[in-house]
């Protein structure tokens, strides 16, 4: 074989998967098989790949559960995404680039943000304010961080978590989640100049200073919030109008939990947030009780040329939900991704066929679901109308029989339900 | 405007730029030298690696220009290999192992990447000694000093 420098080694040591290919529902597993089996290879090959071989460590992965401390300690100079839930010692890792954290571990390894002044990724989940105080100025020592996700517990301190993410002048991604009483602040904070994509992962009703974060960030592209048990959209609509001139995606979180209709955005609200945005909206992704008329004329209108992501979730059972669907895929020439989800039942195979009654226009269409369509066999079908759909085809079988190993794979690893989503980002 | 590009055994090839400029160090060399009809010397790729290297460089010379990859994240990294490359790339060994010298040589990331998934991907299942086997490699652990790595590294057995 051509002597290979040690470059080339790394390199090929860098494109040996660690982790599975992910399954349908975006479940990939940890698999450090080959390239342990390459670190047996020869000496080189052993200086070259073990580093690569420990840049991944997170103490919740089973394999990791068998490494003796002692190796663990001295393999921790490796480290480069690093998750940590138990108080064990990684002092010696030193070049991170994602640190995922949690409260016990983090006051064991406050040395970690020390020694890490380069870090650009944080997730940091704390269970309650106590430990918030304790680890302050830790958080200080950051100021490099382009991505945050923050868990913090009750009623942090406010002016402090404030200033901290100020601090981080180059943060693009900032997630916040499970927090309550983020209040208001005080607003001469330095705004956030390179926040891009806002995550606000917990309910705003109960942090009325998480929505006025939203005026601190005026490169704002994208914003995720629950739209829904009292949701401010209101107030989002309105900073966003003033203060977020870049802002082309609004999408909700968890919009397939199909709550309560009493709980979810009223029309006037999603059209308040659908017409916010100084620019097109690119992303839209909205839970709401119809997908009326109305707020699909509104949508289409107003962004129909630019729309590459429309996922709608809809509580009522009603045909107007599809045809809205229907418009949209014949509207929106940019489209790449497209969910319309209805509560457990809500149409018929008949009804979905709304959604084929126009030629669709996009030709760039990456992804598509349709959840909610209900088949009853026995009592509907007493024409035979629906035969043919169902009719198993034998190359059809031979797919899903794979797809179920897929399946079963990714339900013996616990995938959860996060994961199923991955699909459509 | 075409570039000359000149093999280690003196052969003459002669591109567009834009196909040439796949590569970053003769990129990086045009822009050096500026403007001119001589012959660019690459005496480290031979005249059979550079003519794939070209059939390379002329199927993607439309491909948008790749940033650098800040991340080596292994949870975000596939090893997928488009049809064509993996056509491409559908040579002996000694060739494959001649293109990715070439291409990390010449400073192209997207065929050096391809190359490397490439032999990622013969390596994928096999044990040391396949590894060892497959490439022509000489184990130069001493016995005890395999023993100790092998020991080191049980906790990623299957059970």
């Amino acid at each position: 074989m051509t002597r290979l420098l040690p470059e080339i080694i790394h390199q090929i040591g860098v494109s040996i998967p660690l982790f599975s290919k992910p399954s349908i529902h975006g479940a990939s597993f940890f698999v450090p098989q080959d390239l342990v089996a390459c670190t047996l290879v020869c000496r080189t090959w052993y200086n070259v790949l073990t580093p690569l071989l420990w840049r991944y460590f997170d103490d919740r992965e089973e394999y990791f559960f068998r490494v003796p401390l002692s190796l663990l300690q001295d393999r921790s100079r490796y480290f480069r995404y690093l998750t940590v839930t138990i108080p064990i010692s990684c002092r010696d890792s030193t070049l991170l680039r994602e640190l995922v954290i949690h409260g016990e571990a983090f006051l064991a390894n406050m040395a970690l943000l020390h020694n890490n002044p380069q870090l650009p990724s944080l997730s940091l989940h704390l269970e309650d304010d106590t430990v918030y105080h304790e680890i302050q100025p830790a958080l200080d020592k950051t100021s490099r961080l382009r991505t945050l996700r923050l868990s913090c517990g009750k009623h942090p301190n406010i002016d402090h978590l404030v200033q901290f993410i100020s601090n981080n002048t180059e943060l693009q991604k900032l997630e916040i989640l499970k927090i309550v009483g983020f209040d208001h602040f005080d607003m001469s904070h330095t705004p956030m100049l390179h926040l891009t994509e806002l995550r606000l992962d917990t309910r705003l009703d109960r942090n009325p200073g998480l929505v006025d974060l939203i005026r601190q960030c005026p490169s704002l592209e994208a914003i995720w919030f629950h739209a829904w048990f009292h949701c401010p959209a209101e107030a989002i609509a309105r900073n966003i109008r003033e203060c977020c001139p870049h802002l082309t995606s609004i999408r909700c979180l968890d919009g397939t939990s199909f709550r309560f209709k009493s709980l979810l955005l009223c029309d006037s609200e999603i059209l308040l947030l659908m017409a916010c945005t100084t620019r097109h909206l690119v992303h839209f992704e909205m839970e709401m009780v119809q997908f009326t008329s109305e707020i699909c004329r509104a949508l289409l209108a107003a962004h129909a040329q630019h729309l590459e992501t429309v996922h709608i979730y809809v509580h009522d059972k009603d045909r107007d939900t599809l045809v809205s669907g229907s418009k949209v895929l014949a509207a929106c020439k940019n489209l790449k991704s497209f969910a319309l989800a209805g509560a457990c039942n809500a149409w018929t195979p008949k009804d979905g066929l709304i959604l084929l009654e126009q030629p669709w226009k996009s030709s760039r269409m990456e992804a598509f679901w349709l959840d909610g369509i209900w088949y009853n066999a026995e009592g509907e079908d007493d024409d035979g109308d629906y035969e043919d759909f169902f009719e198993p085809d034998p190359d059809d079988l031979e797919k899903e029989r794979e797809s179920v190993v897929e399946v079963d794979a990714a339900a013996a690893g616990g995938g959860d339900a996060d994961n199923a989503w991955r699909f459509f980002e | 405007m075409p570039v000359t590009l000149t093999s280690l055994d003196d052969v003459k090839f002669t591109v567009d730029k834009d196909v040439a400029e796949r590569s970053i160090l003769i990129k990086n060399m045009i822009e050096d030298v500026g403007e001119s009809d001589s012959p660019i010397p690459l005496p480290n790729v031979s005249s059979a690696v550079l003519k794939k290297v070209i059939e390379y460089c002329e199927h993607h010379r439309n491909d948008p220009v790749q940033v650098q990859d800040e991340t080596d994240d292994p949870r975000k990294r596939s090893n997928d290999i488009e049809e064509w490359d993996m056509k491409f790339m559908a040579v002996d060994q000694e060739m494959l192992f001649e293109i990715i010298l070439a291409a990390n040589y010449l400073d192209i990331k997207p065929l050096l990447d391809v190359g490397c998934k490439t032999v990622a991907n013969i390596i994928k299942g096999k044990t040391p000694e396949e590894i060892r086997k497959t490439f022509n490699i000489v184990n130069d652990f001493t016995p005890e000093e395999e023993a100790q790595i092998k020991k080191e590294n049980e906790w990623a057995e299957d059970r």
